[in-house]
C-alpha cells in the first residue's frame, strides 16, 4: 500500500465511527420514512400494510389541518430564526472583550443551557399559568390586566417563541461568541487607526470574518426551529385553535395519537423537503452577498 | 493432557445444552402487564386493605410472575400503540380504555376473547361492560373496570354563600342552569379582582368522557352515526351547539369555572377547598376523605346534574383488560385475566380502591357490606348503582374514536378557552369527515 492510500485508509477509519452514526441514526430512517409514506393502514384487514403509491402524499395535500399547519410553520420560522440570531449575535458583541463584568454576564447568558428544553418548559408551563402564573403577578405589579398567554390563540404562539428564544439565544450565542473571538484584535486596531466608526466596523469588519460561523448557525438554528418538538407538546399540544401546530407537532400527533403511521412518515418526508428548500435559500442568500463585497 | 481439556469441555458443553433445553421446555415463567401508573397506589391500597397481594397471589396460584410496567395516562396511550403497531412480543396483557375497542379492533391491536371464556364466565359481567366491548359481533377485550359520575358539593363554601344544601337524591338532582345559579353566588365570595375561590369544575375538564353528557342530556346524542363511520349532521346538530354554547359561557361570559387547569390538577383544586361543585368520578373518594380528615374539606356527594328539560345522562366505561396478538405466552395471559376478573379478587378491589368492577359481584358487595351504609360510601348505593341502571351512556362505537376523542377534547378546549362554539364544531367535524375517509 502507498504512503497516501494507508494515510487515506487511516482517514477513513477515523471518521467511521461518526459516519456510522450519521448513517444509522439520520440517513436510515429518511430513507424509513420515504418507503414507509407509501404504505397505508388496511383498516378493514386488521391493520396490515398495503401499498398506496402517491395516495398519502395527495390525502395530505388535501387536508385542511396539513395547510394550516405549513402556515403556522412557515410564520413562527419567519419570526423566531431571525429573532434569535439577531439576539444572539447582539449579546455576543456586548460580551466578547474580556473585561470582568463580561466574564460574568457570560456565565449569566448561558445559564438556560443548564436545564433541559423539556425541564424549561415545564417551569415556563407554571409562569406562564394564567390564573396564579409569576408572569401575571409581575403583570399586576404594573397595573396590567392578567394576560390569558397559553390559552389565548394570539399569544400563545409567542410564548412558545419567548421560551425557545430563551433557551435557544443561549445556546447560539456560545457559537457566534467563538466566531467573533477568532478575529484578530489587529484588525480592530487598525480599524480605528484608520477613522472608522463602530457601524462601518461591524459591517465592513466583523460581519465578513463572522460569515463562516455565522452561515454554520444559521442554517442549524433553522433545522432545529423548524423541528422544535418540546416547549409544543408541553405548553400548548398544538393548540389554542391550532395555532401552535406545527408540521412537527402534526406528525407527532399522526403517530403517536392516532396511531397512523404513514401520514407522520408523510409529512416528515414533506417537511425535510421543505427544509431543504429554505436551506438552500439561505446558503444562495450568502452566497451573493460575498459576491457583493 | 489434552485428551482431559476435551472431554472437559465436553461435559461443560453437554451440561449447558441440557440446562438450556431444561429452560425450553419449563412452564412460562413470567408476562408482562402494561397499564397505568395509578396501579401503583392501588396496589399498595389493596394490599393494606385485603391482607394479600393482588399480583404477587397469581403467582402463588399459578406460578407465573407478572412483570408491571406503568406509565402516565398520556404516555399510556403512546407506548401502547407504538408498540402494538411494532407487534412487540414482549407484550402480554395491556389495559385497554374501552372505548377504543373498535379503534384497537381495526388496527389489530387486540385478540379477540373468541372461546377463551366461556358463556358462564362472561355471563358474570355487567350488560353494559360487554356492550362497549363489542365490536362487528365479536368480543376484543375483557371487561375489567367501570365508573360513574357524582357531583361533589363544598358543604363550606355553600354555607358561606348560603345556598342551601342539595339533596342527594336521584330523583330530584339539580339542573345545569341551577348549578349556574349557586356557580356565581360562589364566585361573588371573592373580593374584587381575585379569584380565589370557583363555583364550578369538571374533573377531567374538557375531556370527551366527562363533556359528552352535556349534549347527550340535550338529547342531541353522542356525534357520531349509529354505523360509527360519520360526524357530519351528528356532531353540529343545535343540541351540540347548545352544549357548547353553556361550556362557553361558564368560562368566559359568566366566568365560574376556571380556564388552564388541566385535569392533573383539578381534583387538587377541590381538595384544598377552592371549588364549590366539583363534578368527578366516584375514584376520588379515598382522596377527599383524606383532605376531609386532614381539615381542609368539607365535602357531600349529590348526584350528576341534568339540562332542564332533557334528561340525566352520566359518563360511564372504563378500563378493560387485552391480551396483544404478538404475545408470546397467551395462555398465560388469559389465565392473569381470568383471574383479575374472578369474584373474590374484583370485589376485593372495589371495596378497596373504590374504583367500579365489571364483575356482577359488585352489587352485592354493595348491598351487604355494612361499609357502604355510612358516608361517602353510602353514595355507592343510592346514587351510583341507580346511574349504572339509568343514566349511564357508554361512548360511540366508532373505529375512529382515537381521532375523534383528540379533536372533540381539542374543542372543548379551545372553547373553553374563549373560541366561538360554531367554528369549533364545525372545523371539528371538517377533521372528523376527513378523518372517518379511510374507515369507509
Amino acid at each position: 500500500m502507498t504512503d497516501k492510500s494507508r494515510k487515506l485508509v487511516a482517514a477513513y477509519a477515523f471518521l467511521l465511527p461518526a459516519l456510522a452514526g450519521l448513517i444509522v441514526f439520520r440517513i436510515l430512517p429518511v430513507i424509513n420514512a420515504l418507503i414507509g409514506s407509501l404504505f397505508e393502514i388496511d383498516y378493514g384487514h386488521g391493520g396490515a400494510m398495503r401499498f398506496a403509491g402517491i395516495m398519502n402524499f395527495i390525502n395530505l395535500f388535501t387536508d385542511f389541518v396539513f395547510w394550516d399547519s405549513v402556515k403556522v410553520t412557515l410564520l413562527f420560522n419567519v419570526i423566531i430564526n431571525p429573532l434569535q440570531i439577531a439576539f444572539a449575535l447582539l449579546m455576543a458583541l456586548l460580551v466578547q472583550q474580556n473585561t470582568r463584568l463580561n466574564r460574568s454576564f457570560r456565565s449569566f447568558y448561558m445559564l438556560p443551557l443548564g436545564v433541559s428544553i423539556t425541564v424549561a418548559s415545564a417551569i415556563w408551563a407554571i409562569l406562564f399559568n394564567p390564573n396564579a402564573g409569576l408572569v401575571n403577578g409581575i403583570l399586576q405589579l404594573a397595573r396590567i390586566s392578567s394576560q390569558p398567554f397559553l390559552t389565548s390563540s394570539v399569544q400563545a404562539i409567542w410564548c412558545i417563541i419567548i421560551v425557545a428564544s430563551w433557551y435557544g439565544i443561549s445556546y447560539w450565542l456560545i457559537f457566534l461568541l467563538a466566531g467573533l473571538q477568532e478575529i484578530s484584535q489587529e484588525l480592530y486596531e487598525a480599524a480605528v487607526i484608520d477613522g472608522s466608526n463602530a457601524w462601518t466596523t461591524f459591517w465592513r469588519i466583523t460581519l465578513p470574518l463572522l460569515k463562516r460561523v455565522l452561515l454554520f448557525v444559521i442554517v442549524a438554528d433553522t433545522s432545529a426551529n423548524f423541528l422544535l418538538f418540546a416547549p409544543i407538546y408541553v405548553l400548548t399540544k398544538g393548540g389554542p385553535q391550532g395555532s401552535t401546530n406545527t408540521l412537527m407537532y402534526e406528525m407527532f400527533t399522526s403517530v403517536f395519537v392516532h396511531s397512523n403511521l404513514p401520514r407522520g412518515l408523510t409529512i416528515s418526508t414533506v417537511l425535510l423537503v421543505l427544509m431543504l428548500i429554505v436551506i438552500q435559500f439561505e446558503f444562495r442568500l450568502f452566497s451573493e452577498k460575498e459576491r457583493g463585497t | 493432557m489434552k485428551m482431559k481439556k476435551m472431554r472437559l469441555s465436553g461435559v461443560i458443553a453437554i451440561g449447558i445444552f441440557l440446562l438450556s433445553a431444561a429452560s425450553v421446555f419449563a412452564q412460562v415463567k413470567e408476562i408482562t402487564f402494561v397499564t397505568g401508573s395509578w396501579w401503583e397506589t392501588q396496589l399498595q391500597d389493596f394490599k393494606q386493605a385485603n391482607g394479600y397481594d393482588n399480583l404477587g397471589k397469581f403467582t402463588d396460584e399459578t406460578g407465573i410472575k407478572v412483570a408491571m410496567e406503568t406509565l402516565p395516562f398520556e404516555d399510556l396511550f403512546h407506548n401502547l400503540e407504538v408498540r402494538l403497531s411494532s407487534k412487540d412480543p414482549k407484550l402480554d396483557v395491556f389495559a385497554i380504555d374501552s372505548p377504543l375497542t373498535a379503534s384497537y379492533a381495526a388496527r389489530g391491536y387486540t385478540l379477540p376473547v373468541g372461546s377463551n371464556l366461556s358463556k358462564a364466565e362472561l355471563d358474570k359481567f355487567f350488560p353494559a361492560t360487554l356492550q362497549i366491548a363489542t365490536y362487528k359481533n365479536q368480543l376484543w377485550n375483557v371487561p375489567f373496570e367501570n365508573s360513574s359520575q357524582v357531583m361533589y358539593i363544598n358543604k363550606d363554601l355553600f354555607k358561606k354563600a348560603g345556598i342551601a344544601l342539595p339533596s342527594s337524591d336521584v330523583k330530584s338532582r339539580l339542573t345545569w342552569e341551577q348549578v349556574v345559579e349557586y356557580g356565581k353566588k360562589i364566585q361573588a365570595l371573592n373580593n374584587p379582582g381575585e379569584n380565589k375561590v370557583w363555583g364550578l369544575l369538571f374533573d377531567q375538564a374538557s375531556r370527551p368522557y366527562q363533556m359528552l353528557a352535556l349534549p347527550q342530556s340535550l338529547g342531541a346524542g353522542s356525534g357520531v352515526s349509529p354505523d360509527g363511520l360519520t360526524v357530519k349532521g351528528y356532531l353540529d346538530n343545535p343540541g351540540w351547539l347548545k352544549a357548547m354554547q353553556w361550556w362557553f359561557d361558564v368560562h368566559n361570559t359568566l366566568k365560574i369555572s376556571p380556564k388552564g387547569v388541566s385535569p392533573a390538577e383539578t381534583a387538587g383544586q377541590f381538595s384544598a377547598g377552592n371549588i364549590g361543585m366539583f363534578v368527578g368520578g366516584t375514584w376520588n373518594i379515598p382522596a377527599f376523605i383524606e383532605a376531609k380528615t386532614a381539615g381542609r374539606l368539607n365535602f357531600d356527594i349529590v348526584p350528576h346534574p341534568y339540562f332542564k328539560g332533557g334528561k340525566p345522562v352520566t359518563g360511564t366505561n372504563s378500563w378493560h383488560l387485552a391480551v396483544s396478538p404478538y404475545s408470546q405466552k397467551q395462555d398465560a395471559a388469559w389465565k392473569f385475566i381470568k383471574y383479575m376478573t374472578s369474584d373474590k379478587i374484583m370485589a376485593d378491589r372495589f371495596v378497596s380502591i373504590g374504583q367500579l368492577v365489571a364483575n356482577k359481584v359488585m352489587s352485592d358487595v354493595i348491598n351487604k357490606d355494612p361499609k357502604y351504609k355510612e358516608f361517602p360510601w353510602v353514595a355507592y348505593k343510592t346514587i351510583v348503582t341507580y346511574e349504572l341502571a339509568n343514566t349511564a351512556v357508554p361512548r360511540p362505537a366508532t373505529p375512529f374514536w382515537l381521532e375523534m376523542e383528540d379533536a372533540v377534547g381539542k374543542a372543548f378546549e379551545d372553547v373553553r378557552n374563549g373560541a366561538d362554539p360554531k367554528q369549533a364544531l364545525d372545523r371539528t367535524v371538517r377533521i372528523l369527515e376527513s378523518a372517518a375517509q379511510k374507515y369507509r
